[in-house]
């Protein structure tokens, strides 16, 4: 096991360095880092033209690459072209900001979808079941920008005058309230609730689906009928040796979707003004500020990378079919 | 212990099986933008109607089996409304001269931001432009996009996926590898930076996304092939002489083309959702061609002083996907009378 | 300089040099005054959003060219040794009066200014700000590599210290911007004290100011500052008016419709938007506690064409166009909506609002006639008797492109077609992504007609963007900042007088003769000046905030004078 895991590790590095290639090129065609300074009638030819060899923008491509990519191999990342910091720190800052986004919508959509899931797959053909199906076409059919843009509305502007407060109950953008020192549980609760609910709204419909499916097959399996036979109770044959197999597909679509985190969240964060990765990446691209999106690449593609490997490890472990000698 | 290189193999195997077999693994859900078409595709049924196909070799059973699943999908209530919704909203989008006497461009800048009457069914923006019409006009970009890329992303998946199943070994090995790598990046920032690199045109946009569409069918498509190439009805073709095309084409892929019908409609509404996304975040088609992701996009300001204009896109672009979807649901069903979809 | 999109994503707020000037009427857009909210009192603490987000905090180097940067932070913290008023005349700040020819603090041969700085003036720990730190500020802008622009430090030969509170510079050529150095739009005066280990000759600060500032001549200090949110604090040592708030925090809202509810929901109190096509005004209107005000900016828009790509070397055509493009349409549509008062802009280079400069009547004669318009393009040889109008078999068909994702401009390209269509004239219209825009097709004049903004100058030269030499070329490296490519001889040799000419008379005929120059060759289409607003919640802050100043230096300018509506807490 040891070894598949290291092959599928190499098997990684051409994915990394092709991706890199490929962004490299299309960000240093499609931008340029010294757009800004170019249109300052105060710049003179000259100057831009130092500028642009400070940054090393004229040398050639290839060059600028694979400098880059030596620096980022010996665990140098750099500094930004743009605002001159080093980008670790940046990275991390935003990648912790978006992992608890990611990680909260996750614990949220895993709650409602299991138990949604199982609810309906124990009534199938019910009410409940009717309305969860159709909520959840519904949840996997929204545009969740618009989605957003309503909820903010919604909650942020009518309710609130509605109730004629001053502040809103939820908060319509950022991280916490500003002049806040420390860490305030309710106040960053309050600023997450709108970003979790959009991003919640698609997954728990997809987790609900694969629990009832899943569900569903493993009641009419031979062993839950086994277990019957032996006259256990009903609550804990569905319980404990039910849900327990059914769980083990919807790990490992976790697994998978927690390895989308770093690099997926762009909308939600953009349209709520969450400092993560997402709008990491849009500033950067924005100012075609390569180095940082290179290295924020690396890091979204090693995270994606990793837990597809993980999601196959634990299919591996969980799933009876499937055993390493 | 065995090699991992061949438990490797083993377990790739098993599951690219376990995935025809309408398993719910590995199919990467790109989280937000491709939730949709991912995730309904992670739990796309084999298609192939195993009996069927086994009792009586390729060709002959096609007409029967599509006229099984005709009527099975007759039976999905939801999808069969969902199609007459779908056909209202296409032909809407189609006819729409017939059905509005104003131009998408045409301003009137005496009468901005007027709210739905019987004059402007759905109101009128900044420039006093008639927002009915350009939801009808929008819609056809949209609808274009979604259509367009489906067809485009299933043929290359498709065709990548058969290669890869039917060969096996290295060239399998290659073309997985190479679908690995586009779904290890994320998503939308390929597709922005490739939206960039192309440009704002309704074509542009169309290759983008179909560049990034194709690896749902290809890896579906493989695990069908995989399982499918030891069967007898291939066996008998090798033994007659057919060529590998002509197996490819003509002997299995009928038999797969349940799923793939399934899938790439589940990619038109993920097209149509993505393009959406692109245009709101101010990349893919740029005004002044409406789409419907562009008008909400423009009217994003507009908020709370003319709701419409956020409103009426936004129920087009959820009513037009979840049709979609739900037509993808019924032809699941229709396809795979034993999988588990049948009872959503 | 040109201003991008306003959206949100797409950033990056070029404000280059600085800029301006402004305006001298300031007209209420919102409704109602404040200032009746109680008296000013000391203490509590007030939240605003950001619209755009700076990088870094350095001043000297890339910061220099985000807008936002300067009005949240340096602005507050940095002393300037002059000032802008509300309508952009340079008032004492740092140095107890604006230097002049007449109060005898320039001399013309050799070049020198003098400037005697304010004996109260002190850092936030009480030193003296001396004529050391204005030294150290000069050598660190020529020391510090990646600075954004040396031009002007690099013309000053010498500084006298001699007496801590004067300053004499000599410069080796005259500088008509001295004012615009050490203070003015966007310059300012670092403390020297605060980098003890920089070089005393040669202080290079490009590692200095990653996150932080560590000092204060002004009426605030920077306490923290990280990517999505800027606290400052009151400097009770400031030697002006000490600030009434206890502390402000900027937070970022680059998402302009975000921004409105934050400020709609009561999450921040005030905000700056530069409104698009939609007017904020009426955004606002349900929710009476929020007031706005608005007007002009320093920045103004106008149709471009580009004089060598045919057909638009020919003047007739470009006359014809001019008259074929419904630029009252677009003021009335899109400008107005949030700056009620706002004219057709007249001026190709300079804003009526600032001095003498432009009488708004140049361009005047441009309005929308398509009889004339066609007159001018059947001089040109076009047959106007079907639409579009057509040469040899040619239609005239011209292409007019725009940044993407701009909403007012996109709805302007669709107001001036069809408008244009009754003229015989067609245009396509397009919209490409900003930095391909004006760092790809401008520069290599791949365009026909376009549209963007500049900002206008707190010295009323145009040579940057219309003197023949700053037309990009393979010389300059594309990086000439005239887009037209409009080159006339005459007016350019103005122009360069008009850059060393210290008397304000002959330089207001000499700049009026180029505005003729401008005119005559039908160079291009000044639309309006780009409205600009401050929505604040009257039920939270009050002060002086309706002051609206159509600077550079937005309407945060005066925030130390501002308070909590029934005091602080």
């Amino acid at each position: 096991m040891g070894r598949y895991v290291l092959r599928r590790l190499i098997f990684s590095i051409p994915v990394l360095l092709i991706s890199s290639v490929l962004v490299f090129t299309a960000t240093r065609a499609t931008t340029d880092p010294s757009a800004a300074i170019r249109e300052n009638p105060r710049a003179t030819a000259e100057q831009v033209q130092r500028y642009r060899a400070d940054l090393g923008l004229d040398d050639p491509p290839l060059q600028q690459y694979l400098h880059w990519l030596g620096d980022f191999v010996t665990g140098d990342w750099g500094t930004s072209l743009i605002s001159n910091r080093e980008i670790r720190p940046e990275i991390i800052d935003a990648l912790l900001n978006s992992l608890v986004l990611g990680g909260l919508a996750t614990v949220v959509s895993l709650t409602l979808g299991i138990s949604i899931g199982l609810y309906s797959s124990l009534h199938k053909y019910s009410k409940f079941d009717y309305i969860a199906t159709t909520g959840a076409f519904v949840g996997l059919s929204m545009p969740i920008f618009w989605f957003a843009l309503i909820l903010q509305l919604v909650f942020g502007v009518y309710l609130t005058r509605w109730l004629g407060l001053t502040t809103p109950i939820v908060y319509t953008s950022g991280v916490t309230s500003p002049g806040t020192d420390g860490f305030h549980l309710v106040d960053r609760l309050q600023h997450l609730i709108l970003p979790v609910i959009v991003l919640s709204v698609q997954v728990v419909a997809v987790y609900s689906r694969y629990m009832r499916a899943s569900m569903l097959e493993v009641l009419q399996s031979d062993y839950l009928r086994t277990a019957r036979a032996k006259g256990l109770r009903e609550r804990v044959v569905v319980l404990r040796h039910g849900m327990r197999n059914a769980l083990i597909p919807i790990t490992t679509q976790v697994a998978l979707d927690v390895g989308a985190i770093a690099g997926g969240l762009i909308i939600t964060e953009t349209i709520f003004d969450y400092p993560g990765m997402g709008s990491l990446f849009i500033e950067a691209q924005g100012y075609g500020d390569y180095p940082v999106i290179l290295s924020w690449l690396m890091v979204t593609v090693i995270f994606v990378i990793v837990f597809n490997l993980i999601a196959d490890l634990l299919y591996a472990v969980l799933d009876p079919r499937i055993r390493y000698a | 212990m065995p090699d991992a290189t061949e438990e490797f193999q083993r377990r790739q195997a098993l599951k690219e099986e376990a995935k025809a077999e309408g398993s719910l693994h590995d199919i990467p859900l790109q989280r937000e933008v491709a939730a949709a078409a991912d995730v309904p595709g992670a739990q796309l049924p084999p298609g192939v109607d195993r009996e069927l196909a086994d009792a009586a070799g390729a060709g002959i059973v096609i007409a029967s089996q599509r006229e099984l699943a005709w009527r099975r999908f007759k039976k999905h209530k939801a999808a069969m409304v969902s199609g007459v919704v779908l056909i209202i909203i296409i032909i809407g989008s189609l006819a729409a001269p017939l059905l509005t006497s104003y131009t998408f461009s045409e301003t009137d800048v005496t009468s901005p931001l007027q709210g739905p009457s019987m004059k402007h069914y759905f109101g009128t923006d900044t420039l006093g432009r008639d927002a009915f019409t350009r939801v009808l006009y929008g819609g056809r970009i949209s609808l274009l996009v979604g259509f367009a890329v489906a067809i485009i992303a299933t043929v290359i998946g498709a065709t990548i996926g058969a290669i890869a199943g039917y060969y096996g070994g290295w060239l399998d090995n290659l073309l997985m590898r190479v679908t690995d790598l586009f779904l290890s990046v994320p998503f939308l920032v390929v597709l922005i930076l490739g939206s960039l690199l192309l440009g704002p045109g309704v074509l542009d946009t169309v290759i983008i996304l179909s560049l990034f569409f194709w690896m749902y069918d290809a890896r579906i498509v493989r695990g069908i092939y995989l399982s499918m190439k030891e069967k007898e009805f291939v066996e008998a073709a090798r033994a007659s002489g057919a060529s590998n095309r002509r197996i490819i084409f003509r002997e299995m892929l009928p038999n797969a083309m349940g799923p793939i019908i399934v899938a790439s409609t589940l990619a038109v509404a993920a097209a149509i959702l993505t393009e959406s996304v692109l245009s709101f975040l101010g990349y893919g088609i740029q005004p002044p061609t409406p789409t419907w992701g562009n008008l909400l996009d423009d009217a994003r300001n507009l908020a709370v002083s003319a709701p419409w204009l956020i409103l009426f896109p936004g129920i087009a672009i959820l009513i037009t996907v979840l049709c979609v979807n739900y037509i993808g649901d019924g032809l699941r069903d229709a396809f795979d009378p034993q999988g588990q979809g049948k009872s959503l | 300089m040109r201003i991008r999109a306003a959206r949100t994503v797409r950033i990056v707020a070029v404000l280059g040099a600085l800029t301006l000037i402004a305006a001298a009427c300031s007209s209420d857009g919102g409704s109602g005054d404040d200032g009746d909210s109680g008296t000013p009192t000391k203490g509590g603490s007030a939240v605003f959003g950001a619209e755009q987000w700076p990088q870094c905090l350095n001043p000297i180097t890339s910061c220099a060219f985000a807008s936002w940067y300067s009005y949240t932070i340096q602005q507050q913290v940095m002393p300037r040794l002059v000032s802008l008023d509300t309508s952009g005349n340079y008032i004492p700040d740092l140095a107890t009066e604006v230097p002049s020819l007449e109060n005898g603090m320039i001399t013309e041969d050799p070049f020198t200014v003098t400037f005697n700085l304010d004996p109260e003036a002190n850092w936030e720990d009480g030193t003296p700000i001396t004529s050391e730190d204005i030294e150290f500020t000069w050598l660190a802008q020529l020391n510090t590599p990646g600075a954004i622009s040396t031009v002007g430090y690099q013309d000053i030969e010498s500084m006298d210290t001699s007496d801590p509170k004067t300053v004499v510079m000599e410069f080796s050529k005259v500088y008509v911007d001295w004012a615009e150095l050490f203070g003015g739009g966007l310059q300012f005066v670092l403390k020297k004290a605060a980098f003890p280990d920089a070089d005393a000759d040669k202080p290079d600060l490009s590692q200095e100011m990653q996150d932080e500032v560590p000092f204060s001549g002004g009426p605030w200090i920077l306490d923290s500052w990280d990517k999505s949110e800027a606290t400052l604090s009151r400097n009770d040592a400031f030697w002006g008016q000490v600030p009434y708030l206890d502390q402000v925090s900027f937070v970022r809202r680059q998402n302009q419709s975000t921004e409105i509810n934050s400020l709609k929901s009561g999450e921040v109190d005030a905000i700056f938007p530069q409104p698009s096509n939609v007017s904020l005004i009426d955004q606002f209107a349900d929710t009476p506690a929020i007031l706005t005000a608005g007007g002009g900016s320093p920045f103004w828009e106008a149709i471009h064409f580009n004089h060598e790509a045919p057909p638009l070397d020919d003047q007739d055509v470009r006359e014809g166009i001019m008259y074929a493009l419904n630029r009252d349409a677009v003021n009335s549509t899109l400008v107005k909506i949030n700056a009620p008062e706002s004219e057709v802009l007249n001026c190709y280079g300079w804003l009526p609002t600032v001095g003498e400069w432009c009488d708004n009547t140049d361009f005047a004669e441009f309005t929308y006639d398509p009889e004339a318009a066609k007159a001018a393009f059947e001089r040109a040889g076009y047959d106007c008797s079907s639409t579009p109008c057509e040469k040899d078999g040619e239609p005239l068909t011209i292409e007019y492109v725009t940044t993407a994702g701009n909403d007012r401009r996109e709805d302007t390209q669709a107001l001036l077609k069809e408008g244009a269509v009754a003229a015989g004239l067609d245009l396509d219209i397009k919209t490409e992504d900003p930095t391909f825009l004006f760092s790809n097709l401008l520069p290599k004049g791949e365009f026909q007609m376009t549209e963007f903004a500049f900002g206008g100058s707190p010295s009323p030269s145009v040579t940057s963007i219309s003197a023949c030499d700053q037309i990009p070329t393979e010389e300059n490296d594309f990086s000439g900042q005239n887009n037209d490519f409009w080159c006339n001889e005459d007016a350019s040799k103005l122009m360069a007088q008009s850059d060393e000419e210290l008397d304000p008379n002959k330089r207001l005929e000499q700049i009026h003769a180029i505005g003729d120059f401008t005119v005559e060759d039908r160079v291009g289409l000044p639309m309006y000046v780009l409205p600009q607003l401050t929505a604040w919640r009257s039920d939270k802050i009050a002060g002086p905030i309706d002051e609206y100043n159509e600077t550079i230096y937005s309407s945060f300018f005066n925030m130390n004078e501002w308070y909590l509506v029934g005091g602080g807490s």
